[in-house]
């Protein structure tokens, strides 16, 4: 199978710190794929890397047969990215975000109302349709955030933290929908702290520490068939609290 | 505990803006300019209080002038970034209503602006010639006054907190800043003229009435003192103390309402009814090409008119005050030169932060495939929409005063020669310094950046009256017309072209001003 996303010996240094130190990946076309990682991995410098949002100081990354440096643009129009907290124009409404998003990817009107008008309805926001973004909870940010990666129907969707703020209800709905966009052909690449949700829904998983790859591949193999939040713990490290610390938490006298 | 608070204030105020060397230096700069300024301008009070007469007037129109800041100041830039403890985060100790209001007011007086204002309100306590007991009683207004404007200040901050929370109440506050400034300058302008006049003013029914309003009654308590008069100035002094002590009950109140849950900042917010399936763009621009450029233009009109508060100002200020003062500074050079001040007055703003007024969003357009130097094209031209229609209305006005309407075409092209450099030098401004205006604090240092680039223009724009004049006298009003309208417009599109080029380059050194935090 073809890669979606290949990304070769990725390096990112901010100042003194190294972010990323040689990231290597290889990401199948049609998978669903987990970048796991304690806070500060570098989980999101990579994500930043593969979308064309930072330009690795080594290394290479294509995305959907595209070199994403030195051609971020095209390799933007290939991908969709919804960060962790998306960034959209809140002073706009959803309709409106999703027809700057169709006019920006110079779609023609009938497929932007065609499709804007589905996603909004998938995307139970449709009795929204009159409030800025600005009013919006953040699952609603999420949400529309999401209609406008899909909008242009990429080939991949890259999403970091996307279940976060969302309800059951609405977390299901995503679930599906992001389904059945692999299903379609299309790739799912997402960071996640929530390793049961990563073990429920990838193909494949990568645990990322110190901007290095601890591990990679089939969640049953990482996982070595058990609970992959065990094994997430055993490769990046547990902490344990010592035998009498914070004894003072339970000591008040009345 | 209002020790504690004080202390925490400090801290907050000095790390402002980090730890570095250079923030150090800004944080020390602070309090020497305010230490300085406070001097200079306590001479000013000590001068006007030793003058009887226009002195009088002078002390009483310098004490409403100074306390119009931090009144104004909350509604302004409703924000705590110049380290003021944010009560919210006390809300989690065990602190008394009081204790917080003590404390924080403790903190604020302890900041370089009060530090000026208690100088300059303590000038009197020096003047030449006054008695022992009058200074000891000047003392004490410049030290009620200095509370009184921190409390009163602080206090609406308090008020309107819970409601700036809300993108709603914000919006108000905005709008409300934008009437405030026009009516403040409108004012401004009415009692502008010479020293005398306006002590005319001060001296008449407006100076009774603004002596017994709280910052005029410390002027007219120091002036009272002077002359004796110790009724009147205890009488002032309530008015003063009477003022602080309701600032304090309302910024009590406001902290125990947050408690109560009494806010009435949820509220339904922006609706717009619309059916239409394609409703960013609005349907006079229909005609345009469905690109990048087009969709830039009509996000920004939807800014610019009542979605984004700081566009909203942008729309309203600039273009009115340009209106004032080239009707009233540049009425009697004619209607070209009434609309060139016009123009260049009512571009400056709108045109010189095309990103500022949602710079998350430009987050948004860096992760998107779309060409930002077209993006950059349709923000630029967006502001033609509103400008052009308003200068045309503004020279068919004044040339119906000046009984010269033969002169309108010739002053619409200088007026639209003005706005194109304006925007040409608008693109470079938005690319080089922009900053975001849709967030609140942490802008400080801005100003002057800003400022450069607006002096920079109006230096363009006046080597290029000058430049109209001479040629006007070579080859006549019209023929320069016809030279020098193209050539603005070709000479801000070559701009233009220049700052998208730049964005298109590295779209991450404008993202990295506009919103450091994706860093």
């Amino acid at each position: 199978m073809a890669d979606a996303v290949q990304a070769k010996g990725l390096v990112k240094d901010f100042g003194d710190v190294r972010a990323v130190d040689g990231i290597d990946l290889r990401i199948p076309r049609g998978s669903f794929y987990g970048i796991a990682g304690p806070n500060g991995a570098g989980k999101s410098t990579t994500l930043r890397m593969l979308t064309g949002l930072l330009r690795p100081d080594a290394g290479s990354a294509e995305v959907g047969g595209v070199q994403v440096w030195p051609n971020p643009r095209l390799a933007k129009s290939v991908l969709g990215f919804v960060p962790d907290n998306p960034v959209l124009f809140d002073r706009l409404t959803a309709p409106e975000m999703l027809q700057y998003a169709g006019m920006l990817h110079r779609m023609p009107p009938e497929a932007i109302v065609a499709r804007s008008t589905e996603l909004l309805r998938v995307l139970d926001l449709e009795d929204s349709r009159n409030r800025l973004i600005a009013d919006f909870s953040l699952g609603m940010v999420k949400r529309i955030g999401l209609g406008v990666a899909l909008l242009h129907n990429p080939r991949v969707l890259v999403l970091d933290e996307p279940f976060g703020a969302l309800d059951p209800v609405n977390a299901q709905v995503i679930e599906d929908l992001l389904q059945r966009f692999r299903s379609g052909g299309g790739t799912v690449v997402f960071a996640s702290h929530v390793m049961d949700v990563v073990q429920r829904l990838c193909d494949r998983v990568v645990v990322i520490a110190s901007g290095r790859v601890l591990a990679e591949g089939p969640v049953s193999e990482v996982s070595g068939g058990g609970n992959l939040q065990d094994a997430f713990v055993q490769l990046v490290g547990g902490r344990d609290l010592e035998e009498g610390e914070l004894a003072w938490l339970s000591s008040w006298s009345d | 505990m209002a020790l504690v608070l004080v202390r925490l204030r400090l801290s907050i105020a000095a790390r402002l803006r980090g730890n570095s060397p250079g923030a150090q230096l800004y944080y020390a700069t602070s309090w020497v300019l305010g230490g300085v300024g406070g001097l200079v301008a306590g001479t000013g009070t000590a001068v006007f209080a030793s003058a009887k007469d226009l002195g009088d007037a002078l002390l009483l129109g310098t004490f409403i002038t100074l306390s119009l800041p931090w009144i104004m100041g909350p509604l302004l830039e409703p924000t705590l970034a110049d380290g003021t403890v944010d009560p919210r985060r006390l809300e989690q100790f065990p602190l008394t209503t009081w204790q917080q209001v003590g404390g924080l007011l403790l903190g604020a007086l302890i900041a370089p602006t009060a530090t000026f204002t208690m100088l300059f309100a303590s000038g009197p306590v020096v003047a030449v010639g006054e008695s022992p007991e009058a200074r000891v009683a000047a003392f004490a207004v410049s030290l009620v006054y200095t509370v009184m404007c921190v409390a009163t200040s602080r206090s609406a901050q308090a008020v309107l907190a819970e409601s700036l929370r809300s993108r709603r109440g914000r919006d108000i506050a905005a709008l409300g800043a934008a009437v405030l400034v026009l009516v403040i300058y409108a004012l401004a302008m009415h009692v502008r003229g010479t020293i005398e006049s306006l002590s005319e003013q001060l001296t008449g029914p407006v100076g009774q009435i603004a002596g017994w309003l709280p910052p005029g009654a410390g002027a007219r308590a120091i002036i009272a003192a002077r002359d004796g008069d110790w009724s009147d100035y205890g009488a002032r002094m309530a008015v003063m103390l009477a003022m602080l002590a309701v600032a304090i009950l309302v910024w009590a109140w406001s902290l125990a309402r947050r408690v109560r849950g009494d806010i009435s900042s949820q509220g339904a917010g922006y609706r717009r009814s619309v059916s239409d399936p394609l409703p960013l763009v609005p349907k006079a621009l229909g005609w345009l090409p469905a690109n990048e450029a087009t969709a830039a233009s009509a996000q920004q009109l939807r800014y610019f008119f009542f979605r984004s508060p700081k566009a909203i100002q942008t729309l309203l200020i600039p273009p009115v005050m340009g209106m004032m003062v080239a009707h009233s500074t540049f009425g009697n050079l004619g209607v070209p030169a009434q609309a060139a001040a016009f123009a260049a007055l009512a571009v400056v703003v709108g045109s010189f932060n095309v990103f500022g007024y949602d710079g998350a969003g430009f987050r948004y357009l860096t992760l998107s495939a779309t060409s930002m130097s077209r993006v950059l094209w349709g923000k630029v031209l967006a502001p033609l929409l509103y400008l052009l229609p308003l200068l045309a209305a503004y020279v068919v006005v004044e040339a119906l005063l000046a009984g010269e309407l033969g002169q309108a075409p010739l002053a619409f092209c200088a007026g639209a020669a003005v706005i194109a450099v304006g925007i040409g030098i608008g693109a470079q401004s938005s690319i080089l310094n922009p900053n975001d205006q849709s967030t609140i604090g942490h802008r400080q240092g801005m100003f002057l950046k800003v400022l450069g680039w607006f002096m920079g223009f109006f230096f363009v724009a006046s080597v290029g009256a000058g430049i109209w004049v001479a040629l006007a006298q070579a080859v006549g009003q019209g023929l320069t017309a016809v030279i020098l309208l193209p050539t603005a417009i070709v000479l801000a599109a070559i701009s233009v072209a220049a700052a998208g080029r730049r964005l298109e380059r590295d779209p991450s050194a404008v993202l990295a001003r506009l919103a450091p935090q994706a860093f």
